[in-house]
Parts: C-alpha cells; structure tokens; sequence
C-alpha cells in the first residue's frame, strides 16, 4: 500500500471521533458550511421535482377529473388498481415491457462491455479516437431520427432487403417491421446501436484505472492478451458492472416509450406495446388521469422491489452496491 | 459596485417578467384576440394575408393563432386541466373536453345580443347543436343552408385509375367483386407501371387516417362513412349496428386477402405513414384504393398536372348484393366547434367578430374572394372564373398562405354545396358549375365523356340519385364523443385496438388461413363482454336518436 495515503487514513480515523462526538453544529457548518449550502439547490430540486409530485399519488384512488378542485374529487378506493389488474391487455404489455427491458439491458451490457474492451486493447491512438467517437455519436440523436433511420434501412425499399436480395440470399424482399417475430430483437439491436458506445464510456474510465502494474506483472508471468482480459481487465470494471446493473434493474418496469411507439405498427402491436404506451393509450388519451396515475404507482413499487432485490442479492454475494 | 451590478442584473431578471403581459396589446391598436384552433396549419404568415388584412381592417380584431402541434387529444387534455384558456377554442372532436371541464361559455345570450347573422345563417338547424341543457357551447365548423344541395364531386368512394378505365372502356361494374376482378386482371396485364411493381389496391392505416381500410366494411356495403356503425333505416328510424364482427366485415377484408394471395395487396401499407402513402400513390404504380378526396387530393392534383393517366375516378362500388348508397349527404357537424373560453377578456366582442365572419359577403369573400379580381359576375348574377382565375385558385400555396381564408375555414362555414340565398350560387367556387366546367382538364373531360355525364357526383347519381337527404339529421356518426372516461368510450377503444391488430392479418393470411384467423379475432371481441359492446353501440344509438329529435325528429 501507498505509504502517504495510510498515514493521511489514520490521521483522519484520529480526528473523526473527536469532532463527531462532540456534535458540535457550528464547528461542522464552520468546516464543510459552503459545501453545505451549494447542496441545497439539489436538495430543493429533489423535494420540489421528485418528492413533491408524488402527492399527485392520490388521484389514483379517485376518479379525477380535470378542473374541478380537490374536494370536488370522487373517490373510489381501489377500484382503478382492480382495473387495471383485470384488463388482459395489461399481463400482455407487461410481458413485452420486461422482455424487450431483459434484452436491452443484456444485448446493451454486453456490447458495452465488448466495445470498451475493445477500444482499450486497441494500441493506434487516431484509430482509437474515431471508432470511440463513430461508435458513441448515435447516443446524441433523437429516437425520432433514429427510428426513422431504423425503418429506412429495414424498410422495403431498404439497405437490408436490397443486400439480401442482390446478394441472392434471399428471393423476396421482407417486410421486417411486419415481423412480430423479429420486433423484440429489432428493439434489442436497435438499442445496441444507439448506446453501445457510449456505454463503453463509463467502462473504459474503469479500466484506466486499473493498475498498469497488474498487467506487467501478468505479462512476466506469460499470460495472453485474453487471458489478461479475462483475469485483469473484467475482474477490474466489476464493481462498476454491479452497481450499473442494479441501477438497470431498477429500470426494467421502463423498456422505453419513444423507442417502440416510433417503430411500432398494427402488425407488430402484440409485441410492440410496453407499459409506458399502455398508459398513453388506455390512461392518458381516454382522460382517465386516475387509472394513469394507478398504473405508475405500479411502475414504481414494482421498480423499487425490483432494485433493492438487486441490491441485496449484489451484498449477499459480496458485492460492491448502491446503499 | 458589484452590489450594484447584482441589483441591475436582478431587475434586469424580474421586470421583463411583469412587462409582458402587460405592453402586448397597446401596440397595434386593434382588439387581440387568442384562438386555439385544433387543427395543424402553417404559422400565420408574419406579412399578413389578402383576406386577413381585409378582415382585420373591417373588424378592427387581429388573432393571434395558436395552431395544433401533435397529439390533440393531449392538448385539450392539458387546456382543460390546466385552467388557462384563450379566448376561443377549436378543440375539434375533443369538445366534449372542455365542455366537461367546465371551460366553454353558454353562448345563447350572446347570440341574441350580437349574431343576427349567426341565426340567419344557421336557422332552424340552430338546434341541432344545442346542448340537453338548453344551452348553446360552439359554433360547428360546418353546416348546410337551405335545403338544395349540389355538388359535381361525389367526395368519396372506391378510386380507380383512368388508365384501367380506359382498359376496359369505361366500365360501371355492379359490384366491387366484379371490379376487382378487373383490377387483377389488369394488374397482369401490366405487371409493373414505370419500372414500380403494380398493386391492384392499397389503403391507409395509420393514426385517426386509417378509416379507408378501418371503416371499410360499413362503406363498401353501401353507406356513408359513419365510422363505429352502419346506420339504416330500419321500420322509420336511423339504427345503429356494430358491423366489425359481422358479415360485411368478414367479406370486405376476404376480398382484400384475395388480392392479397394473388401479390397485388399493398402490404406495405400497414407500416406506411401518412406521407408515405402519398409518396406511394404518387408512383402511379396503384390501381384502386377506398378514400376521402381531401386526404390525397395533392397527389390527385400533381398527377393531373402531369397529364398522366394515373390519376383516379370515384365509382360508386359496394361489395355483391349492397345498394352502393355511399354518396355522403350534406353534413351538420354538430358535436364539435368553436368555443369561447370562461377566461375569455371580451365575449362580447367576439361574438360580434363570429357574427362578422356569419355575413353572407364576408362568407362570399371567404370562399369566392374578391369580385372582379377572384371571380366574376354575369348579367343573371352567376357568379364565374376566368381561366386566369381558375389557375390562381388552383395554386394551393398561394391560396393557404396568400389569400388566407383558409385560416378561416374551421369555423362558421357553410357547407360547399349549399347555395346563397339567391338561389342560384354556390357556397364554394370548387362546387359552381361553371366553375367545375372550367376547371376541367382535358383528360378528366375524356373521363365524363366515356361516362356520358356532366360531372364526377353524376356517375354516382346514375346509380343512386341524391344523397339520402334524410341522413343529414343525423349523420355523420363518427362526430358522436363520449365522455372521456366513459366504459363506453373504454370499450370503443378495446374493440378498436382489437381490430387494428387483426386487420392486416386477415388481409395476409396465407392460403387457407383466412378463417382460422376470422375466428381467433372474433374470440377476442367476444371476450369483451356482450353487455359492455352493446353499451357501445346503444350510446351511438342514442346520441344520433337525439341529434334527429333536435332537427325535428322522425
């Protein structure tokens, strides 16, 4: 171990008690007084924009309805969570919701992973410059472009069927947005193209920070370049992959909106349909704020359980983790 | 100082924030009023408008448009709750809306006070838009006047290419079965039409466009697009039937599948948007398709510029053993108009302007122009159009961002093919007989040649002589809104959802397939319960049995 950075950890060991033990206010807010009050804004905007809107939870137990004021309120009880587990539609979008969230965040980790590995055993610096730069910048356009680039290349008339057919691969042109088949893993690869790169981002910060001196050490001792990978470089970006797969799983209930209501058509509308569409379609458009408002507070319990059932898993089996 | 630089930039943060509101309306001197208006058009163009300055100089009122931007359901949603309204509001078929929110004031009194034109122009039909609670929300964007209705276009039906009629020398099939046999026949003949592969038949289905394959089986058994239901008339009264899982419907998209199985269904089309269906039927590569005139009417345009023979005819079809009554009467759009809000700084103010709008010369000026310059008089008062004129009018550009009337056109207007009071003109240039005469292309002349007719609406009347004029107490259905929220307008939606994915199916199932998939679809609908689909249709019932009471019952 570094010899400074023990001495300044037992420096600071000695010194923590005595401040804290005597809980002395002034002398915290003497010390950490700015940092304190530039925290605050944070702090407000969490109340303000994440805390506060969750009052607006009580419209899902009335029958709300717009402009009248909050006495004026029916209420109902459960009735809109009933509805909306017993409308069959419901189990349908929440099987599509998990799946395509279940392929994007697997298809979307593993590239990552594989694109940061990539570019970081890559030696040639220019060359390592513009792949991690081509293969980020689809992350900074909109879904509505990219969806419609999605369609172009899969349409008809498209790169896909042109290749296919002019190769001979195939006889018939297809019409792959059609395919209900093919519409999960269109939403998968899709997403992998869009966020790959810049996934790899967070990675290849990790893996700076291995110590160089762990591979020197490897390559005295003969390992390969994969075996190096496999021992060094993975084992050193795990704490990150944890933590980011349990942020992910917290987001499971949210396949994504944009995505799947932009690609999606009346042939593909089985599987195409995520609980986030649901809530447009059948809360949000038909007026019933109240039946929306139920279903997010679904959205939401499910998401919680969801992480914090990730995170123990994550500290049973000794991982790094979030709280 | 760098005290006092902060307090500058403080007040120079806060006071814009209270000047807005106040400075805006000093500037012009003109009374500003706010629309929302529900529909999607072009900003108003910052110079002004041929007919928007002449209106501003004679009302002394300028608007300031806020035009629809994406989902409008959304949108009136939002205005609703949020509480803060314009002065006036279109919220198109979402009325029912603001209605509820309590956003829309009753006009009665006003209508009294400041529009005699408005009851002039409106009259007895007044009536039909009048609310169960006696009062009177908005003006609908369109009514009829008088009883004559004439018109050349026949507006909708099944469209099929001059070219195949020439093919086959102007034919008149008496059934869509029949015409779609042509269809394939010519389809393969002409395997590809400029180098694209030919479809014998496509159709739009995307977003609140996709009535020409959606509605399908109610208009090609014979009636006119009412949307959720047919509507006959049945022992004296207008009855309402749910048609998606019955005969008309299980044969309308059997027919499409039989083009289908031969390669000449469009299939694309299920994934098409709407631009792309107009950059489809441009190609000229398709023979026939159901539509509403004014959703393709650009193409339509385009492609008798061209002086191609791509271009398409309305027939008046309907599938074997239906009476092809599909020729749409006149029709008071009732449910839905122009509102004025509760927030509203001078309702009486803006029922004068409305009134203004109601002036038989204001409505010539809107729809004809100006006389001598957009449209002439002769000596028994017809009212005609040079060729110059007939050519300036065409130019849709300049018609929407120069001239400007088309602004206008959401609210207040009379229906086309009505006639002023003199009896002898028509509300609209485009349905004038001598208008539409002079208008015609040499081809669309070989067109009512090879017919033997006068215009378009007359190889409709051949067939069926007038519009069934006892529908326009009613019709159209499909204006009828439920309350949002409603189990009704909940069930409307699932029995939609349901048919939106089963559709395309049922127009591609492979061989053999076709009733295996008829069935799984019908499963589906009957899981909805019988109860719940009848309410759907009952409330439809009732509200086009209301409608009927108010413009004088049976």
């Amino acid at each position: 171990m570094n010899p400074t950075e023990s001495t300044f950890s037992a420096q600071h060991d000695a010194l923590a008690p005595a401040t804290l033990g005597r809980r002395n206010w002034s002398t915290i807010f003497r010390n950490q007084g700015v940092l304190m009050l530039m925290s605050i804004p944070f702090l407000v905007h969490l109340l303000v924009f994440r805390y506060g809107p969750i009052f607006g939870w009580v419209m899902a137990f009335q029958r709300y309805r717009p402009g009248r004021g909050f006495m004026d309120q029916e209420w109902v009880g459960l009735l809109q969570f009933q509805t909306l587990f017993a409308d069959a539609t419901f189990y349908r979008v929440l099987r599509n919701t998990l799946a395509m969230a279940s392929i994007k965040l697997v298809m979307g980790t593993f590239f990552a992973i594989l694109v940061a590995i990539l570019i970081n055993e890559t030696r040639n610096r220019p060359f390592k410059r513009t792949v991690q730069t081509i293969s980020y910048l689809p992350h900074f356009i909109s879904w509505v472009v990219a969806a419609n680039l999605v369609l172009e290349v899969l349409g008809p008339r498209g790169v896909v069927n042109d290749m296919l057919v002019g190769l001979g691969l195939m006889q018939e042109r297809v019409l792959w947005m059609g395919r209900p088949d093919l519409f999960w893993w269109i939403i998968g690869w899709s997403h992998v193209w869009k966020t790959a790169g810049f996934g790899a981002i967070i990675y290849l910060a990790a893996m700076t920070s291995i110590d160089p001196q762990l591979y020197e050490a490897a390559d005295i001792d003969g390992a390969g370049r994969l075996q190096r990978i496999w021992h060094i470089t993975l084992p050193g970006i795990k704490p990150v992959f944890v933590i980011l797969l349990i942020l992910n799983i917290g987001q499971l209930m949210e396949a994504g909106f944009e995505q799947q209501y932009l690609l999606q058509n009346s042939l593909v509308m089985d599987y195409s349909e995520v609980f986030t569409i649901y809530v447009l379609r059948y809360g949000l458009q038909l007026q019933r704020y109240s039946f929306a408002a139920a279903a997010g507070i679904f959205r939401s319990v499910v998401s919680i359980v969801l992480i914090i059932g990730a995170n123990t898993v994550a500290k049973r089996l000794g991982q790094e983790t979030l709280m | 100082m760098k005290k006092l630089f902060v307090l500058i930039f403080i007040v120079a943060l806060v006071v814009p924030a209270f000047a807005g509101g106040a400075g805006q309306r000093a500037t012009t001197g003109l009374r500003e009023y706010d629309i929302f208006l529900g529909y999607e058009k072009a900003d108003y163009p910052t110079g002004g408008t041929i007919f928007g300055d002449w209106l501003e100089e004679q009302t002394g009122v300028r608007i300031n448009w806020e035009f629809n931007v994406g989902d409008l359901q959304q949108k009136v949603g939002l205005i609703a709750a949020s509480g803060d309204y314009p002065d006036a509001i279109h919220p198109r078929n979402y009325t029912q809306i603001l209605l509820a929110a309590g956003a829309a004031i009753p006009l009665n009194n006003l209508i009294e006070s400041h529009g005699p034109n408005l009851k002039e122009i409106y009259g007895d039909r007044m009536e039909m838009f009048r609310q169960p609670d006696g009062n009177i929300y908005w003006f609908p964007q369109v009514m009829p006047y008088g009883d004559e209705y004439r018109t050349p276009n026949p507006g909708h039906g099944v469209w099929v290419q001059k070219a195949v009629l020439d093919y086959f020398d102007y034919p008149l099939p008496n059934t869509l079965e029949e015409m779609v046999d042509m269809l394939i026949e010519y389809a393969k003949a002409h395997p590809t039409i400029d180098g694209n592969k030919t479809y014998a038949w496509t159709g739009l289905f995307w977003t609140w466009r996709e009535f020409p394959v959606f509605n399908a089986p109610t208009i090609l058994s014979g009636h006119p697009n009412d949307a959720a239901v047919s509507v006959d008339w049945v022992d004296g009264r207008w009855k309402a039937r749910a048609f998606y899982d019955q005969e008309e419907s299980y044969r309308i998209y059997k027919l499409y599948n039989k083009m289908h199985l031969e390669g000449l269904y469009d299939t694309e089309s299920f994934v098409m948007d709407y631009d792309q269906y107009l950059a489809k039927l441009s190609g000229g590569n398709i023979l026939a398709f159901y539509d509403q005139d004014w959703q393709f009417g650009t193409v339509q345009n385009l492609l008798l510029d061209q002086n191609q023979d791509r271009w398409w005819v309305a027939l008046p079809l309907a599938m074997e053993g239906y009476d092809p009554e599909i020729m749409n009467p006149p029709q008071p759009q009732v449910s839905e108009g122009i509102t004025i809000s509760t927030q509203a700084r001078d309702p009486e103010g803006l029922m004068e302007y409305f009134n203004f709008l109601a002036k038989w010369d204001t409505l010539k000026m809107r729809s004809w122009g100006r006389e001598g310059i957009d449209y002439m008089v002769d000596a028994n008062g017809l009212f005609y159009r040079t060729p110059e004129q007939v050519a300036q009018w065409r130019d849709q550009d300049w018609v929407r961002t120069t001239y400007g009337a088309d602004y206008w056109v959401n609210f207040i207007r009379l229906d086309g093919g009505s006639l002023f009071p003199d009896g002898i003109n028509n509300i609209e240039p485009a349905t004038q007989p001598s208008v539409f005469q002079a208008a015609l292309r040499p081809q669309q002349i070989e067109v009512l040649e090879g017919y033997g007719v006068d215009t378009f609406a007359q190889i409709f009347q051949d067939r069926h002589p007038q519009p069934d004029m006892r529908r326009s107490t009613y019709f159209p259905a499909w204006t009828i809104t439920m309350p949002p929220d409603s189990p009704e307008s909940i069930t409307g939606t699932r029995i939609g959802d349901i048919r939106r994915r089963y559709i395309p199916q049922l127009i591609m199932a492979p061989r053999g397939q076709y009733d295996r998939i008829w069935n799984e679809f019908v499963a589906e609908i009957n899981q909805i319960p019988q109860r719940d689909r009848d309410a759907h249709t009952a409330f439809l019932q009732r509200e086009i049995d209301r409608r009927v009471e108010a413009a004088g019952g049976y």
